[in-house]
């Protein structure tokens, strides 16, 4: 006790004794102002000093969160090691059935570009790569739908990564600390995904709008008058967007009306995954950039 | 010695006000806001305790906030140690510290705290949704916040009895 005594002692003395409390409140601002400047002219995956704070919360957050989970009876977690260990192993027999699936997927798509000669792409896509991450925690202010993975640059997650689960598409990595990453949803308002039917691969732009977050719900745009989007209705992210990969289901078209100037029609989208139920994803580790250069590659 | 405790008394409530407001309340399904603990605790420990332990206190919530949640570091920073500054100055010029009136403190710090964010993360993207904002963020939040914010300030003020520390006011009222 006497250590901290003379500690505290010290730092009234050395320090407080002379700083007065504007000082402080300007000295933290402009901290904080110089930050935010860094960030918004930050090079992609420069090491910031979040980074290094992360290396202690997360590690934190990660074990309350389990303990939260016990007593809200979430089914998520009352986890023990081994039955994390099911969980993993599970999920991995979960990946090998959506790489089946995708690749299905992407197999009936290449099928329906040949036929409709629009495309020549005759190769397969290679198989994606996927990281099994839980989600610890969401950005506690908004509900603007951001959240935290337990799994970070160590583990391979580098921005723009797609995140998706057994549903389909829920949103893309966009910042990556050591141990953890945040996921930006693609119910986040403003977020845009360029989207085409599955079956006639017509274009249009999906994007997250505030109004319509309590019902899960996107708005559709951009899509051509002369495209019949309900007949399918399944709208999956196209081959032109150069963040996502394509083929990821994004939800169901409805509602579609044909805009004032009869070129475009618009609508909403309900979401295939269910955000309010969240608890593990899967981040696929093939980013958009390499698939384009394993294409040109071929 | 009296020091120390207001130490711990502040610091445990911003660790618990964390751990509910960030892990613990967002697992509950089909709520439909998360109140801004961090931010009450901000206030109360300005308002209590004076603008020096308010800007820290800010800072550290501020903290808290933006490492897990936005990735933009020093964006909660900024607007909590301002908040928790003029929170403390505020404090020394009031005469009241009636239960209505920290309320509508209360409100005031929402307000700033949520016009700084429709600013910066939605205007500078020129997204114009502010009606939607309001009513689907705004006013859940500052409901919950301030359902929430009672118990959380009689019980800093009942620690704060308890192990005689020296508020910022002259006598502690208890609630």
């Amino acid at each position: 006790m006497s250590l901290f005594a003379s500690i505290g002692e010290f730092i009234k003395k050395r320090i407080l004794s002379h700083l007065t409390p504007k000082m402080a409140l300007i000295a933290v601002v402009s901290v904080c102002v110089i930050l935010l400047m860094l960030q918004y002219f930050r090079r992609e995956d420069a090491v910031s000093p979040l980074s290094i704070a992360g290396v202690v919360v997360i590690p934190f957050q990660e074990g309350v969160n389990k303990v939260g989970s016990v007593l809200f009876k979430s089914e998520q977690d009352r986890l023990s090691l081994s039955e994390a260990k099911e969980r993993i192993s599970a999920l991995e027999q979960e990946n090998l059935e959506l790489l089946k699936k995708l690749e299905n997927m992407n197999q009936t798509a290449l099928e329906n570009t040949e036929l409709r000669g629009l495309l020549k792409a005759t190769e397969q896509f290679p198989e994606f790569e996927m990281e099994a991450a839980l989600i610890i925690g969401n950005d506690g202010v908004n509900s603007f739908e951001r959240f935290t993975i337990n799994k970070g640059t160590a583990d391979g997650i580098r921005t723009d990564m797609n995140v998706i689960n057994k549903d389909g598409l829920i949103g893309i990595v966009t910042y990556t600390g050591l141990n953890y990453a945040v996921v930006t949803s693609i119910i986040e308002d403003g977020m845009n995904v360029s989207a085409m039917t599955r079956t006639g691969h017509d274009n249009c732009i999906v994007t997250g709008d505030l109004s319509h977050s309590g019902t899960g719900t996107l708005l559709l745009t951009n899509a051509r008058s002369d495209v019949d989007l309900t007949k399918d209705g399944a709208l999956v992210t196209s081959f032109i967007s150069d963040k996502f990969l394509p083929g990821l289901l994004i939800g169901y078209a409805g509602d579609v009306t044909v805009n004032a100037g009869g070129l475009t029609k618009s609508g909403t989208v309900t979401t295939a995954v269910d955000f309010t139920r969240l608890s593990e994803v899967l981040v696929i580790t093939t980013l958009r950039e390499e698939l384009k250069e394993t294409e040109g590659g071929k | 010695m009296s020091g120390l405790k207001r130490f711990l008394v502040i610091a445990v409530s911003v660790a618990f006000a964390f751990l509910l407001q960030c892990i613990v309340l967002p697992k509950i399904p089909n709520l439909i806001a998360v109140p801004n603990l961090l931010l009450a605790v901000v206030l109360t420990t300005g308002f209590l305790f004076g603008k020096v332990r308010g800007l820290f206190t800010g800072v550290v919530c501020g903290l808290l906030l933006d490492i897990p949640g936005s990735g933009v570091p020093g964006f909660y920073t900024l607007i909590f140690s301002l908040l928790g500054y003029g929170d403390g100055v505020l404090s020394e010029h009031m005469e009241s510290e009636l239960i209505p009136v920290l309320y509508v403190l209360l409100l005031v710090n929402e307000v700033c705290c949520h016009a700084y964010v429709y600013v910066f993360s939605f205007l500078i993207r020129k997204s114009f949704s502010f009606l939607p904002y309001v009513t689907q963020v705004f006013v859940p939040e500052i409901l919950l916040t301030m359902v929430f914010f009672l118990p959380l300030y009689g019980l800093l003020i009942l620690a704060a009895r308890k192990w005689d520390l020296k508020v910022n006011k002259g006598e502690v009222k208890v609630v």
